[in-house]
């Protein structure tokens, strides 16, 4: 029996491939976003939801307001036009770049057999001396 | 290796669990994910599970941040292999060297959590369209508070944590949309719908807490390039402890970067965090030249529910869990480069972590010293009287550290002097690891008079940083409330009957009780002492007791009770007696309460008699009987005492097993009179070579305490206190703590010790305390062969096996008990109505404690009655008093006060019910003392008393419990023999 969506009002609707692409935002940029103030930072970005990543924005010591984030080209224009002077920084195409990292995930799983185990990135070292401290 | 997929971090660390079993393993995390997917983390350790400091490290977190799953299993690996392969590590420009790999696997405990969040890392890694978020998916995939919309799918872990949680209330004066966190689904910084609501945060609780000895959490993030340590709710200040994220007060200004607000932290912590985040930075740097940020982190906006914060807070809100420093590591410029730079960061952040773990335990060489007392404070000390308090000052480092005191404490203004007790100058020696650690420097105040202020100031001075802090004192004085009272004590000749303890008259045993009270009693308390039979008369008048031991007003009064000798032919006038003491108090003044303690042993038959001199007893009055209800007359002695505000004691027919009762009832009456709570009051035996500990438990509310150890043989026993920091406090230590004596006198040896006790690194008082009693082999010994009079008694009252004692513990407390027990008729069958309250500082302690009243009834035998809280702090019950004769009701309260202490409270009071009269076994004034009426028991066939009628006979027969057995045995219907005789 074929599935019905209808009567069942408070089961999730997943959008359908046509809704999706009806409200598709475009690609997401890595960009980064640097206002003159906070003031001015805090007005432009006011109610328009961004993804400014995991730290937030930092005042750097010239006073200036920076943050990085993913942010869709309909974000960036509005930004841009609720403040001229904000500078923002197109510096990737992040679901580009990302799409390409995809082929940099490990397939299967490459420690199936209980021998295989992951490669150390340090170089063992043979000690020359009685290290009391680090060598930084 | 490059990116590893969900499956391949599990699989990964369970291989090198498998591969290094001896130096690790693996974590089986309790909590399944919304997507069912089981996660573990690995611990690293060559020692057992729980005997290391341990270092935290989670990853993962944010889906995104593919890296950060990589970078830690890439410690991990590396770690395992340098250790069993006995080399060091290196890192591009970075190196450690073997001895530096083992004190890192040997040293510590290192639990690695590789990926918190595998739900979120596996959408990143495969769902394509960016309208589900793609990539660059952030929180878990919790649908729950979705209705449907991709993008409100999901919970920002790193908000869900138990800080500052309810962003809406504790940052109500940030505008919406900070990143601050957000109850709204579709945000990226959905915090959930309360906190811990997430499987993945609560499995990091879950490692956290099973972990007691966690003393630092690291989560791997990116991006930015920074080092972050707490807080992250608002800029880092030290000097204002009710700034903090617990405060509502604060919540219109908590995240503002404004100077109405900042998030207080230890200046020994921020030192701490400061510099380990810097160790973690340079790890990081000196790889390839990164040049990474260490900063706390809270910058412009603040974050709420963070784990970081979170660990951090967990030892403020509850101090009973260790103290977790927290560090977020944003490793990069981007979330997922490539995996060749990928691959150098792993190498950077690996030797950050590094560099950090060998830091970590002597605080990156820190000396973090700053004091936690911003002002000392003595608070409603008594007039002239001298008590301590310490500068508390906190500390983390793994060197030797020296406070000095190099000014003050000087009087600024008012009343009184300060002093330092212990010195000027307090130590700490080097330590293995800089886990924190108080020094403490005693400061001194000896009050001035009632109702000043004073005020001064004291600096302290670190010797090894230079660090330098001038804290505020402020005291006040306060009237000591004290108490005039006088004993009023029978000479009729009854006196001189036997007491039923082995070789003793009764005024033997007034002798060896009463000055009990005298030795005990406040310095500025005042005592007299007057005498009667036929006729009263001025033993000692009232005088202010003075120094413990030899004050004059003790001397006066012991001499007294020491020379209070039996009037064979007086009769017995405690009308007399009573109408004396009052006009003796009468002119006395200066004192906030007065009493009149009334001993007798029998009957009064010579006026005055009480109920002529109602008018006079206008003061406290307490009386204690020697004696059964036959002998005494309970119904004139509780005139005497109801409405005064004090009680009556009744001892019955002693023997030896209550050799104690008599002068321990005198030690409850000074606590009535002098408004102290009775803490603990046992009883035990000591043998020859062995030690008795008795344990009692001293809470916040309790300022000073008398340990008091009664025995016959008191000079063949060691008597000393332990404090719950394991302190002695015996007669060579007692002297050097400020407030604090021992004293003993004919009755009694006793420490009086102001709490808290001033120790020189630590203060003692809350906690479970000890008194010890030791008796060694020798002394009993020569006790036993001895000839000297005393001690034959002392003898005669211990047994062939050991000495007997009885150890009593009072406070001054604003934790108070107080009961009643009352008859529901004079003749049995009776009810005892038993109830209590409990308060402190004058707040009913409400569902805090169980009172047990344990009723001794006169036939022998004792029922155990659990009273029930019917209102807050108030316990009422009863039980059956079938027999007559004196029942001792033994009230036992124990809890928790308000700070959470556990805490006892003891209260004895005695009930008296008989056949017959109202009055038992009256007798008309002209006759001699009471006492030679007769002194067999009171209790169940003692057919004195009853009346006469056939009804008085059965009730008389009917309390017997034998006969009732056998009439029982007979088939008889007791109960409805008994209804019958009522009924009549």
């Amino acid at each position: 029996m074929a599935a019905s969506s209808r009567g069942s009002g408070s089961a999730p609707r997943r959008p359908s491939r046509k809704d999706r692409d009806a409200d598709d935002p475009g690609p997401l940029f890595q960009v980064q976003i640097t206002a003159s103030d906070p003031d001015r930072f805090g007005a432009a970005i006011d109610g328009l939801d961004l993804d400014l990543g995991c730290s937030g924005p930092q005042v750097l010591r010239d006073g200036r307001v920076s943050s990085g984030g993913l942010l869709y080209r309909g974000q960036i224009d509005a930004l841009r036009e609720r403040d001229p002077d904000m500078e923002v920084e197109e510096l990737s195409n992040f679901t580009e770049t990302s799409a390409e990292r995809r082929k940099e995930v490990g397939r299967g799983n490459r420690f199936e057999a209980p021998t295989a185990l992951p490669e150390g990135l340090g170089e063992l070292l043979r000690d020359e001396r009685d290290a009391g401290e680090v060598s930084l | 290796m490059s990116y590893l997929n969900v499956v391949e971090v599990e699989a990964a660390i369970a291989n090198l669990a498998l591969a290094y079993p001896s130096r690790c393993r693996l974590i089986p995390l309790p909590e399944e994910t919304v997507e069912h997917r089981r996660s573990h983390a690995l611990s690293i350790s060559s020692a057992p599970p729980g005997t290391r400091d341990a270092v935290v490290i989670l990853a993962g977190v944010h889906a995104r941040e593919w890296g950060s799953c990589e970078i830690v299993v890439n410690l991990a690996t590396d770690l395992l292999r340098a250790y069993t392969a006995g080399t060091g590590l290196g890192y591009g420009g970075a190196t450690y060297s073997s001895q530096h790999v083992r004190r890192i696997v040997d040293d510590l405990e290192l639990v690695i959590f590789p990926c918190v969040n595998p739900d979120g890392r596996h959408h990143s890694q495969s769902v394509d369209h960016v309208h589900d978020g793609g990539a660059a998916w952030r929180k878990n995939r919790n649908p729950a508070s979705s209705d449907g919309t991709p993008r409100s799918i999901g919970i920002d872990l790193n908000r869900n944590y138990d800080f500052a949680w309810d962003v809406r209330t504790l940052f109500s004066g940030l505008p919406p949309g900070s990143n601050v966190g957000s109850d709204v689904p579709s945000s990226d910084v959905f915090h959930g719908t309360a906190p811990f609501s997430e499987p993945e945060t609560r499995n990091v609780r879950w490692l956290v807490e099973g972990r007691p000895r966690t003393r630092w959490l690291v989560d791997v993030h990116s991006y930015s390039e920074q080092v972050l340590f707490e807080w992250g709710d608002d800029t880092n200040q030290s000097t204002d402890p009710s700034q903090n994220f617990a405060n509502p007060a604060h919540n219109s200004t908590r995240g503002m970067m404004s100077a109405a607000y900042g998030e207080y932290i230890h200046g020994d912590d921020a030192e701490v965090a400061r510099r380990l985040a810097e160790r973690l930075r340079d790890g990081i740097s000196t790889v390839r030249g990164k040049t990474y940020t260490a900063k706390q982190s809270f910058a412009l906006y603040p974050v709420s529910g963070a784990v970081c914060d979170w660990a951090f807070a967990r030892h403020i809100v509850d101090p009973s869990k260790g103290k977790v420093h927290g560090f977020t590591i944003e490793w990069g410029k981007e979330f997922i480069p490539a995996w060749t730079e990928m691959a150098e960061i792993v190498k950077d952040v690996t030797s950050g972590l590094l560099n950090f773990c060998l830091a970590a335990p002597c605080a990156g060489g820190a000396v973090a010293v700053a004091p936690v007392t911003q002002t000392l404070t003595f608070n409603d000390v008594p007039a002239n009287s001298t008590t301590t308090r310490a500068i508390v000052v906190s500390s983390q480092t793994c060197g030797a550290l020296t406070l000095n005191v190099t000014a003050g404490p000087t009087l600024s203004s008012g009343a009184g002097t300060f002093g330092l007790p212990l010195g000027a100058t307090a130590t700490l020696p080097s330590a293995a690891t800089a886990i924190t650690r108080q020094s403490l420097v005693w400061v001194s105040f000896t009050a001035g008079a009632a109702g000043t202020v004073a005020t001064g100031t004291i600096t302290v001075t670190c010797t090894e940083t230079g660090g330098s802090w001038t804290i505020p004192i402020t005291a006040n004085a306060i009237a000591r409330p004290k108490v005039a009272s006088v004993l009023v004590l029978d000479r009729s000749g009854s006196m001189d009957q036997p007491s039923g303890l082995p070789g003793l008259k009764r005024i033997d045993i007034l002798h060896a009780s009463a000055p009990g009270f005298v030795g005990l009693l406040g310095d500025d308390d005042a005592i007299g002492v007057v005498a009667f039979d036929t006729d009263a008369a001025i033993s000692a008048p009232v005088v202010t007791a003075g120094a413990p031991g030899f004050g004059p007003g003790r001397l006066l009064s012991s001499n007294a009770i020491g020379t209070h000798v039996t009037d064979l032919l007086g009769s017995t006038s405690i009308g007399d007696g009573v109408s004396l003491a009052h006009d003796l108090l009468a002119p006395v003044a200066g004192f906030d309460g007065k009493a009149i303690v009334v001993f007798t042993d029998g009957h009064e038959n010579e006026a005055k008699l009480i109920k002529d001199i109602q008018s006079k007893i206008d003061d406290k009055v307490f009386a204690i009987g020697l004696g059964t209800v036959n002998e005494l007359n309970p119904v004139t002695l509780n005139r005497l005492v109801s409405n005064s505000g004090g009680y009556l004691l009744l001892t019955g027919k002693l023997d030896l097993s209550q050799q104690f009762r008599l002068p321990k009832y005198f030690l409850q009456v000074l606590s009535g009179v002098t408004n102290r709570e009775i803490v603990v009051d046992p009883d035990g035996l000591v043998v020859p070579g062995s030690t008795a500990r008795v344990p009692f438990e001293i809470s916040e509310a309790d300022e000073e305490i008398d340990v008091v150890l009664l025995s016959p043989a008191r000079k063949v026993l060691d008597f000393w206190l332990e404090t719950p920091e394991g302190d002695v406090v015996d007669p060579s230590t007692v002297g050097s703590l400020a407030g604090s004596t021992l004293s003993a006198n004919e009755a009694l040896t006793f420490y009086r010790v102001a709490l808290p006790a001033a120790f020189a690194d630590h203060g003692s008082s809350v906690g479970r305390w000890y008194a010890v009693i030791e008796l060694d082999r020798r002394g009993y010994a020569e006790l036993r062969r001895s000839s000297d009079a005393n001690a034959a008694v002392g003898t005669s009252l211990a047994t062939a096996n050991g000495i007997a004692y009885s150890v009593s513990v009072q406070a001054r407390s604003t934790l108070r008990f107080d009961a009643t027990a009352v008859a529901s008729r004079l003749e049995p069958p009776a009810r005892i109505d038993l109830s209590t309250i409990l308060t402190q500082a004058g707040l009913p302690l409400d569902g805090r404690a169980t009172v047990t009243v344990y009723v001794a009834r006169p036939s022998g035998g004792t029922q155990v009655v659990t009273l029930t809280e019917n209102g807050p702090g108030e316990f009422e019950g009863g039980c059956p008093a079938p027999q007559a004769g004196i029942y001792e009701c033994h009230f036992r309260a124990a809890g928790t006060s308000l700070a959470g202490r556990p805490f006892t409270r003891e209260q004895v009071r005695t009930v008296a019910v008989w056949f017959g009269t109202e009055e038992p076994g009256g007798e008309e004034p002209g006759g001699k003392g009471g006492g030679e009426r007769d002194s067999t028991d009171d209790g169940p066939g003692d057919g004195r008393g009853c009346d006469c009628g056939c009804h008085g006979l059965v009730r008389c027969l009917l309390a017997d419990p034998g006969l009732e057995r056998a009439l029982l045995r007979l088939d008889v219907d007791v109960d409805a023999l008994r209804r019958c005789v009522e009924d009549r």
